[in-house]
This record gives structure tokens, C-alpha cells and sequence, in this order.
């Protein structure tokens, strides 16, 4: 379930360079479509490049695949998204 | 049920484990590690045309080819756009939402006289609507095209913190066979696209070889004959005045000039009494210094960028392979010890990477490779069979080099991480030897 989020972010996530050793940080909320209603940063990694690349990757991945089920929502409706790219 | 909560508690287990500093406690953390290398999704509309006639230049056209060429960016094609703004005030910002553009060009040129146009671009961030360039600049029809390398490269700089390299020019050497039979080399310099392109020398059934630019962009270096008898030589070349002299005069004969980052030296190859070494020449002073001293063959020298090294190609150990010295001598480092042969390396401008010749043996032929000394891994970026002569662009981002369609010599560009290849429409004849300027 997580996996499916997490692909469809990365998958949106146009990497403006190499900034492996940052990372920048997001509290996301989502609607029960999986639509996200709102993206906070909540840590910045100091270069404004990556964090706006983090944050577009958030919105051109909505809406996340999320299970239908309703029970489902109180659980998942506010993630962390933490970006740490790799090299 | 009970196993949903159990799969619930697991989550919020595995949540627990991921929190850190800056997040939301108690939230479920995800963490991306990888994005898409494909490039950064952005939209150029074509510019707005606001004269008489036709539009003296295709702005949009230049700029998205400089962007592909640099494979930093993915241009979206315009078929897709569902408006056509000039300016901001125009813009729908989720219009370009919608096809996921993450940055957008707009822009207008306006006939202002007889030959004088004024060119407005901003470059736009879809999703905080916000402008993150505004320019205005004023050319004549024949300058459109420097306007439009300076827009890419603004919009370089803003989107990947380096600076562009667009607006920057290329030298190259052509040679065509004529009606009489004869070979003319022609010296020629360009735009980092290929266009514009201008003889500065030509020379019948002498050959010119290994243009270097000077730093500030004066000056190229090159390798010709004074005749047929006389070995090659390495002359000056003033670029604006065309005024050219031999650098100096020596016993045998001299090539593959490198500048110094300072422009104070030149070092060269210097074949005297049946032995190839590296010297290095004060470029006012005329005062000559012995680098290397080997009787295999040292050749094809190139600074780092501190000015504290020199890398050249040796075949001390059998076959060639990259070396590193002092530049006030002593014993020289072998650094290249993988592939079968390695030649013709120069520096990125961060000093950590080197661009090169490859042969990785087993038949695979020649093909351009980034080298790195700290780890000794090398990146093969081209597929050709026969890819000589690479030379980095000044930012590091992209690399020209030669190559072969058919039977004829090409200019080729490659992104830095090998993703975007493109030859270079140049004038017909076989072409070779590119070298890219430091400046404009």
C-alpha cells in the first residue's frame, strides 16, 4: 500500500540534480480520493531546487492510489514524505 | 478485523521506527530515495510575434533544442498545450498543471524599428504561480539567436543551480576535398549549437589540427605546416583580428597546445631527437621547460583546474593510458587502470572528473568516457566505434565530440550523464576536432 504511494511519487519526482546527503521534509494531506488537499514543508533541505522538485512530485503524483475502504482514511489521510535522495 | 488492526499496528510499528526530526509524530512516514533522471518537465510556448512579415527568428525553437541538448530538461511537446500565452497575464496556471509541466516559458518579440526587436521572456513555476525569471533585452535580427543561448541559459541556472553554457562558442576544424583534388582545412568557430559558424583559417594540403582556446576566449591555439618540408608547429591566433604567429621555434616539432587556467602557459608535445615528451611554454616569455622525460611517447597534455597538475597520454607500460604530473615535473601518476587503452583526457571544471578516449578492449572500439581519479570507475557514454577528441563544456554539463556517420566526420553532443545524444547540423565536409570555449 505504501509501496504503490511511494512509486507514484517517485515517478513524478524529476530529480533537478544530485543532491544526495539532503533532505527535505512534508506533512501531506490527502481527501478519501487520495487527492492531495494540502502539502506542508516541514523541514527544509536548505536548497530551494530540491525542495520545489519534492513538492511538484507530491502534486503531479495526486491522487495517490489508496485503498477504497473507509476505515482505511483515519490512518492515511496525513503522511510524512521524506525525500533523501540517493546518488 | 483483528487482522486489519494488526496490519494497522504494524504500520504505525514501522512509522514509529521512520520518525525523525522535522515530521509529524505519529504520522506514516514514507521516504523516496529515487526520482526520475528523465529530466524536469517544462513547457516553452512558442514566442508571440508582434511585426510585420514573418518572425525574424524561431526563439522558442532555439531555446527548446539548447534545454533537450543539455538532458536536464524533458520538453513537452506543444501539440499538448491548451493555451498559448505570451505573458504572465495570460497564463492559466492549470492549464499546465494538467499536462505536469513543473516550469513554463512564455515569451514575445516585438518589432520596434528598422531592424531592432525587443524580446520579453518570463519563466514561470506552475505550481506556486509564481514568476521566477522576468528579462527584456533588445537585439538586431542578426543577434536573435545570442538572445535566445542567453534565455536558455538563464533558465538553466534558475531550474539546476549551475550556470548555462549556452551562450558560449565552439571551434572546430572541416576538411573537403576540391574540384583540383587538394584538401582545404578550414579553422572554423561557432555558437555551442553549431550555428553561426565562420572560418577563421584556411589552408590547401595542410593540415590544421587541435585547436585550444585561450581562457578569456581570445585567442586559439592550433597545430599547422608552414609547408610540406617543416614539421607541425603550434601557432596563436588572434580570433577578432585574425593576426596569427608561431608560438616558438623548435628543433623538431610541436602540438597539442593546452592553456593553462591562467592563460600565462601553453604545454605542449614536443618531438625532438626521436623522443615525445611534455613541455611547457610561457606563452609572453617564450621561456621553454621540459615537463616530462621518457623515451616511450607523452603526449596530448591538459591542466587541471587549479593549475597545479597536468594529465597527458603515455604509453610508458605498452599501451596508452592517462598519467598525471606536477607541473613543476617529477614522477608521473599512472591514473587510468582499467579498459585496454585510455587518450586524450581533459578536466571537468570541478577538477573531479576527467573526459576521455576509451577502448574497453574486445574489439568494442573507441567511444568517450567520463573518468572520476578518487574511485577509478570510468562511465562510457557514447556507442560508437571510432568517438575521439572530447571536450567538456565549460559548466561540465555537456561534452562535444567527434564522430563518424557514414564516412563523414561529425560533431556530436552528449549530456554529462550520458542520457542525450545529438549530432550537430554543421556545413558539409568532414568535420573533427572540436574544442569548446571557456567564454564568449
Amino acid at each position: 500500500m505504501t509501496w504503490a504511494i511511494k512509486e507514484q511519487v517517485s515517478k513524478n519526482w524529476s530529480e533537478p540534480g544530485d543532491f544526495s546527503g539532503l533532505s527535505v521534509a512534508f506533512l501531506v494531506k490527502v481527501d478519501r480520493q487520495g487527492n492531495v488537499v494540502s502539502v506542508k514543508m516541514t523541514r527544509s533541505s536548505g536548497d530551494a531546487r530540491l525542495d520545489e522538485s519534492a513538492e511538484n512530485a507530491i502534486f503531479k503524483a495526486s491522487p495517490l492510489p489508496f485503498p477504497g475502504e473507509a476505515r482505511f482514511y483515519e490512518y492515511l489521510k496525513e503522511f510524512n514524505f521524506v525525500f533523501k535522495p540517493e546518488s | 478485523m483483528k487482522g486489519f488492526q494488526h496490519a494497522v499496528m504494524l504500520i504505525f510499528a514501522a512509522a514509529m521506527v521512520l520518525i525523525q526530526p522535522g515530521t509529524a509524530a505519529g504520522a506514516l512516514t514514507i521516504e523516496i530515495t529515487q526520482g526520475e533522471k528523465s529530466g524536469i518537465p517544462i513547457a516553452a510556448v512558442p514566442f508571440r510575434w508582434q511585426g510585420t512579415g514573418d518572425p525574424p527568428a524561431n526563439l522558442r525553437g532555439i531555446v527548446a533544442a539548447d534545454l533537450h541538448r543539455s538532458g536536464r530538461f524533458e520538453l513537452l511537446p506543444p501539440a499538448d498545450f491548451l493555451s498559448r500565452p505570451s505573458e504572465i497575464s495570460e497564463v492559466r496556471y492549470k492549464d499546465w498543471r494538467l499536462i505536469k509541466a513543473e516550469a513554463l516559458v512564455v515569451g514575445r518579440i516585438t518589432e520596434k524599428g528598422p531592424d531592432r526587436f525587443e524580446v520579453s521572456f518570463q519563466l514561470l513555476d506552475v505550481y506556486r504561480e509564481r514568476v521566477k525569471v522576468a528579462l527584456r533585452y533588445t537585439a538586431s535580427a542578426a543577434q536573435l539567436r545570442q538572445v535566445a543561448h542567453q534565455i536558455s541559459d538563464r533558465i538553466f541556472y534558475e531550474m539546476t543551480g549551475i550556470k548555462g553554457a549556452f551562450d558560449t562558442r565552439i571551434a572546430y576544424v572541416t576538411m573537403n576535398i576540391s574540384d583540383e583534388n587538394d584538401r582545404i582545412y578550414q579553422l572554423m568557430i561557432a555558437d555551442s549549437d553549431g550555428h553561426n559558424a565562420q572560418q577563421i583559417l584556411k589552408t590547401t594540403n595542410l593540415p590544421v589540427l587541435s585547436p585550444a582556446w585561450s581562457p578569456n576566449g581570445q585567442w586559439l591555439a592550433y597545430v599547422s605546416f608552414s609547408d610540406n618540408r617543416s614539421g607541425a608547429n603550434v601557432w596563436l591566433q588572434d580570433i577578432s583580428t585574425g593576426s596569427r604567429r608561431p608560438v616558438a621555434r623548435f628543433d623538431g616539432s610541436a602540438s597539442a597546445p593546452a592553456w593553462s587556467p591562467d592563460g600565462k602557459s601553453l604545454a605542449l608535445t614536443v618531438s625532438a631527437k626521436g623522443n615525445t615528451d611534455i613541455y611547457v611554454l610561457g606563452v609572453s616569455s617564450g621561456e621553454i621547460r621540459r615537463l616530462t622525460q621518457h623515451p616511450a611517447i607523452d603526449t596530448e597534455p591538459a591542466w587541471s583546474p587549479d593549475g597545479r597538475y597536468l594529465v597527458f597520454t603515455s604509453d610508458r607500460n605498452g599501451r596508452p593510458h592517462i598519467y598525471r604530473v606536477s607541473r613543476n615535473g617529477g614522477k608521473a601518476e599512472r591514473l587510468t587502470l582499467e579498459g585496454k587503452e585510455n587518450a586524450g583526457a581533459s578536466y571537468g571544471p570541478t577538477g573531479k572528473r576527467l573526459v576521455l578516449v576509451t577502448n574497453r578492449g574486445q574489439g568494442a572500439g573507441y567511444q568517450i568516457g567520463v573518468f572520476y581519479p578518487e574511485s577509478g570507475r570510468t562511465d562510457v557514454l557514447t556507442d560508437g566505434t571510432l568517438d575521439e577528441s572530447p571536450t567538456f563544456s565549460p559548466n561540465g554539463a555537456m561534452i562535444l565530440y567527434a564522430t563518424r556517420m557514414g564516412s563523414e566526420g561529425v560533431l556530436a553532443a552528449v549530456s554529462a550523464d550520458g542520457r542525450v545524444r545529438q549530432v550537430l547540423k554543421l556545413t558539409d565536409g568532414d568535420v573533427r576536432e572540436p574544442a569548446w570555449a571557456a567564454s564568449r
